[in-house]
């Protein structure tokens, strides 16, 4: 009798390992449709996220303008130096733009068209230490669809990972899933290297290159190349230093994200990837 | 048992888990909830109450993050299994027993998420997820468990009356 129930036991705790082994295994391979279960929880959840975000800005904000006005006078001398600087580059940028248009016409290339954006408040971050997501105030409703780019001021924050009518939530570059999925982010070097990004667990951004002996110089910018489902010419980061894989000898870049992922605030999604983004541009 | 309530504060657990855990970030690092309550039911009121809640706080959790589903169900299960099964040989009221509890069950918890990545073919970088995430994430955890076990235990008797009844005892 005792044995029976014990057996009775195993073999539940074998048919619900198989059953959770089974959906693991059914939605590991690079899910975008969201089911309506997630729909209805993420529907739910949408008031609550945006009562707290109203909260928790109010607070911040109170804290953050103490903090400011303590930083200021050594900003302000800090900044003074920029603007100077800021003045010489701004003359040398102007010196390039004149060259590059010179050679644009040159090689008669085609302006390049703006992307549509669509400007979005972060309302929450992922509850999970393992994912790098943020979810944002728009969503299929507003013309979101997965895998579209999301950027700020300084460069590419991530791509949709999955939308849902009222929210959508970004993966950021720094989410080891960002590169699964095909090429989620091609990438290339300045000196025209092309290669991928490919995000490891623990925070590293990596770029491995389709060469074996890639030009590259520490602090060198990286930018998305067209090739996969970004757009062309996001500045993803910088090099921040070189190493190789044990196993495969295969060498990568140490990127160094452009965006600083603890002050998301607002970013925008580029709503349409142009025929330009995908590939064309790329070097 | 007093089911509903504890259902409650699991629902409770999951809406502090997916909306308010973000703002509690400490270096990057969220708590979390839901397992600081499964590892807490287990430990109080058994394996049935542990593994039910560890299936059903880590399927809710699945549903809202992205990546593929059962990862939570598994670990949060296998934790609330655990700690359930350890309810019977252990002092409810032992200061240690909370941090302990909390500590090794979100050690556990995480490990079981690793091991699910790798097992899927996702790159991880040990060291890093041990430095970065994994020990960080465990202090953090054991020191909500603190706080939310005790806070649990105070209506232990509420939460799980006894069948015999209560004695009252009083003062001529």
């Amino acid at each position: 009798m005792r044995n029976n129930k014990h057996v009775r036991r195993l073999m539940a705790a074998l048919l619900a390992l198989i059953l959770i082994f089974g959906t693991m295994t059914a939605t590991s391979r690079g899910r975008e449709d969201v089911t309506i279960v997630e729909k209805a929880i993420a529907t739910v959840l949408y008031p609550f996220q945006l009562a707290t975000n109203f909260v928790a800005t109010r607070f911040r904000g109170v804290g953050t303008t103490v903090k400011e006005l303590t930083q200021l006078r050594a900003d302000n001398a800090t900044l003074r130096e920029r603007v100077q600087a800021a003045e010489q580059l701004e003359a040398r940028n102007q010196q390039l733009v004149q060259e590059n248009q010179a050679l644009r016409n040159e090689l008669n290339m085609k302006q390049r068209d703006e992307h549509a954006l669509l400007t979005s408040q972060v309302i929450s971050r992922t509850s999970d230490n393992w994912y790098r997501t943020v979810l944002i105030n728009h969503g299929s409703r507003d013309g979101v669809q997965p895998n579209m780019a999301v950027v700020n001021w300084q460069g590419l924050v991530g791509k949709v990972s999955s939308v849902t009518p009222y929210t959508s939530t970004v993966q950021l570059v720094i989410d080891a899933g960002f590169g699964q999925g095909g090429f989620g982010a091609g990438s290339k070097l300045p000196s025209g290297d092309l290669g991928i990004i490919d995000t490891v667990q623990g925070g590293h951004v990596r770029m491995k290159f389709f060469i074996s002996e890639p030009t590259v110089e520490v602090g060198q910018p990286v930018f998305t190349s067209g090739q996969g489902e970004m757009p062309a010419d996001l500045l993803i980061g910088y090099v921040a230093g070189m190493g190789s894989s044990e196993a495969s000898q295969e060498k990568f870049v140490n990127v160094r994200p452009a965006v600083d992922f603890n002050k998301l605030d607002v970013v925008h999604v580029v709503l349409q990837a142009t025929d330009k983004d995908r590939g064309a541009n790329a070097p | 048992m007093r089911y509903w309530t504890l259902a409650g504060i699991l629902l409770l657990a999951f809406l502090l888990q997916s909306v308010v855990s973000s703002y509690l970030a400490i270096g990057g690092i969220t708590p979390d909830f839901l397992l600081v309550v499964v590892v807490t039911y287990g430990l109080l009121f058994g394996w049935e109450v542990g593994l039910a809640a560890g299936v059903i706080g880590g399927l809710l959790i699945d549903l809202i993050t992205p990546d593929f589903i059962g990862r939570h169900v598994l670990s949060y299960g296998v934790v609330g299994l655990v700690s359930g099964m350890m309810e019977g040989r252990v002092f409810k009221d032992n200061l240690l027993l909370a941090p302990v509890g909390g500590l090794i069950g979100s050690v556990a918890s995480q490990l079981i998420i690793v091991f699910c990545f790798w097992l899927f073919g996702r790159e991880v970088d040990p060291i890093g997820a041990l430095r970065k995430t994994l020990l960080p994430a465990a202090l953090y955890d054991m020191a909500l468990t603190i706080l939310v076990y005790s806070r649990i235990y105070k209506y232990y008797l509420y939460l799980k009356p006894d069948p015999r009844g209560t004695i009252v005892i009083r003062r001529q």
